[in-house]
């Protein structure tokens, strides 16, 4: 993708957009450039699917450690985290939308709720789970060391609870970076209505965080 | 996808080249609402659902089978991520291709989930005693520091060892003689002797959370420090009007400042404690054969206010903790 150079001029950014030599309009570069996320996103899921199927398999294999862990767990944390992923997500594409249409002000308000969004979603993982949980031992693998747990194969339940939740808390962490460089460049006038192909691509990123929480937080939370 | 001429306002239907127009659905903001309000129901409907079969199972006694929750939950799941893809990701709106590489990817998911799963749950169909668990593994024995036992084990072992420590020992004392005090005041109807009742049991919930027992053990001597603390709160109720159940506290702190710790310590019991630990740990919710929901995530937040309304279960929860700790009797003998 081409860059915009900020220069002096009456046009906003986003309209002196030229996009990229080797594609024969902006369409075909913004389809492209979709196509490549959408592709990389597929690889996402298959890396989430990894953790799923560990999931699984120890579920069927170890019911009862699997009932005991999801018993440590609070559903309320995870449910107000699951309303936060979601107004988060509607916000991202109340953003696309604001930037289609040229609304700058009303995009760069949703994306800066969106970002707001996404701290609290970590704030509420670390405060009320991973550092409670921590300190008392409820630790994956080698590391455990909570007292009071029943089944011999609680450990393997936290190992699946972290890996699965820290790699996902990880996206949510590079999903705000993004978010956090589309708001600047909002704020430079980089993007409108025939170019935001960054923003998009930002956005479809961010659902995919939310898209794997729909799935964690019943499996986790829920399932008993 | 539609084709249309370039425009360049901003409020036409998006054209997006520059030389020939390649218009994109601008999907409005009535219908993001719209499935932001279906997504949040369907979260609510999911968490209802889990809750309706947990209530039924424990005011009802009706076992649902397994499957029906994880049916149930899963296709609320695959809903909700419908409308993600569909609207928020705008898949419905978009060059197909992106559909297509999308389901390859979920088909590509269902073939490695059902292999693995073909394997580990179908050795039975050939040989009898390949069925059932594969390996009777994950217990985590032989990790270093575990000493040959499962984790779990090691982990009750190590603990009950630290409460066999000099100053952790002392602490867990004067806790158990607040709780005692507790105890004696909530006997009466009074609201006074009530509050004092609540005041005191949560003030040795917290005492004996494992927050404190285990992520900050004390150090030194503590029996002083606890009595100064008792009666900084009956001075706080007494200023909060609360002058009768002051009183009560004062005479706690009085009583704690009155312990004989030589001859308590001879006779306390590292396996009595551990109970009474397990059963604040497990918050006053304990349900069979696990730990409550709320556990004591929300105790540590909350602190000394929250463990008051959770006090009042506490009788309860000591008597039947749910804890196997039988492996682990006999190595703690020798941390006493």
């Amino acid at each position: 993708m081409s860059t915009i150079t900020p220069s002096s001029g009456a046009k906003p950014l986003w309209q002196r957009y030229k996009h990229a030599a080797h594609f024969k309009n902006a369409a075909e570069e913004f389809d492209a450039c979709k196509l490549g996320f959408w592709l990389f996103l597929t690889t996402e899921v298959l890396l989430f699917g990894g953790i799923f199927c560990a999931y699984f398999i120890f579920r069927s294999m170890y019911p009862g450690a699997w009932r005991e862990g999801s018993h440590l767990l609070d559903w309320r944390f995870g449910g107000a985290n699951t309303v936060v992923l979601l107004i988060s997500s509607y916000t991202m594409a109340a953003s696309i939308y604001s930037i289609q249409t040229n609304q700058q002000a009303r995009a760069k308000l949703n994306l800066i709720i969106t970002l707001i969004c996404g701290a609290l979603f970590l704030f509420i993982k670390l405060t009320y789970e991973y550092i409670p949980k921590w300190s008392v031992g409820k630790r994956p693998g080698s590391l455990f060391d909570y007292p009071f747990a029943s089944d011999p194969q609680l450990p393997l339940w936290w190992s699946v609870y972290y890996c699965g939740t820290a790699i996902h808390a990880l996206h949510v962490v590079i999903g705000m970076v993004l978010i956090a460089r589309v708001l600047y460049r909002v704020n430079k006038g980089y993007y409108g209505p025939t170019h935001y192909t960054m923003v998009e691509v930002t956005g479809l990123y961010w659902h995919l965080v939310d898209l794997i929480w729909i799935f964690l937080f019943p499996l986790l939370y829920l399932i008993n | 996808m539609s084709h249309s001429a370039s425009t360049a306002s901003p409020h036409s239907a998006d054209s997006h080249g520059h030389e020939e127009g390649h218009s994109h659905h601008i999907v409005g903001p009535l219908t993001l609402r719209t499935i932001l309000a279906f997504l949040l129901m369907f979260t609510f409907l999911t968490v209802a659902f889990a809750e309706l079969e947990i209530y039924l199972e424990h005011a009802l006694h009706i076992a649902l089978p397994w499957w029906v929750n994880v049916i149930g939950a899963m296709s609320i799941a695959v809903v909700k991520s419908l409308l993600v893809m569909a609207y928020f990701m705008q898949l419905r709106y978009d060059n197909p291709i992106n559909t297509v590489a999308m389901l390859f990817c979920f088909f590509a998911l269902g073939l490695f989930l059902m292999f693995t799963g073909l394997d580990l749950f179908t050795r039975g169909w050939v040989y009898d005693f390949k069925s059932g668990p594969v390996v009777a593994g994950g217990t985590g024995k032989g990790v270093t520091g575990a000493n040959d036992q499962p984790m779990v084990t090691a982990a009750k072992v190590r603990f009950k060892e630290l409460l066999g420590e000099n100053d952790v020992r002392e602490w867990l004392i004067c806790a158990d003689t607040i709780r005692t005090a507790a105890e004696e005041a909530a006997e009466e109807k009074s609201a006074d002797s009530q509050a004092a009742a609540a005041a005191l049991n949560a003030h040795a919930d917290h005492m004996m959370d494992l927050h404190v027992v285990k992520a900050h053990p004390p150090h030194g001597p503590s029996q002083a420090l606890v009595a100064r603390e008792l009666e900084q709160l009956a001075s706080n109720m007494r200023s909060g009007g609360k002058a009768g159940a002051a009183d009560i506290i004062a005479n706690a702190s009085k009583a704690v400042g009155a312990i004989n710790l030589t001859q308590a310590k001879a006779t306390y019991s590292v396996e009595a404690t551990f109970e009474k630990l397990a059963a604040v740990a497990h918050g006053g919710h304990h349900e069979e054969g696990g730990a409550s929901s709320t556990g004591d995530v929300s105790r540590a937040q909350t602190g000394l206010s929250g463990a008051l309304d959770a006090s009042g279960h506490h009788h309860k929860v000591a008597e039947h903790s749910g804890v196997d700790n039988s492996a682990a009797n006999e190595h703690s003998e020798g941390g006493k």
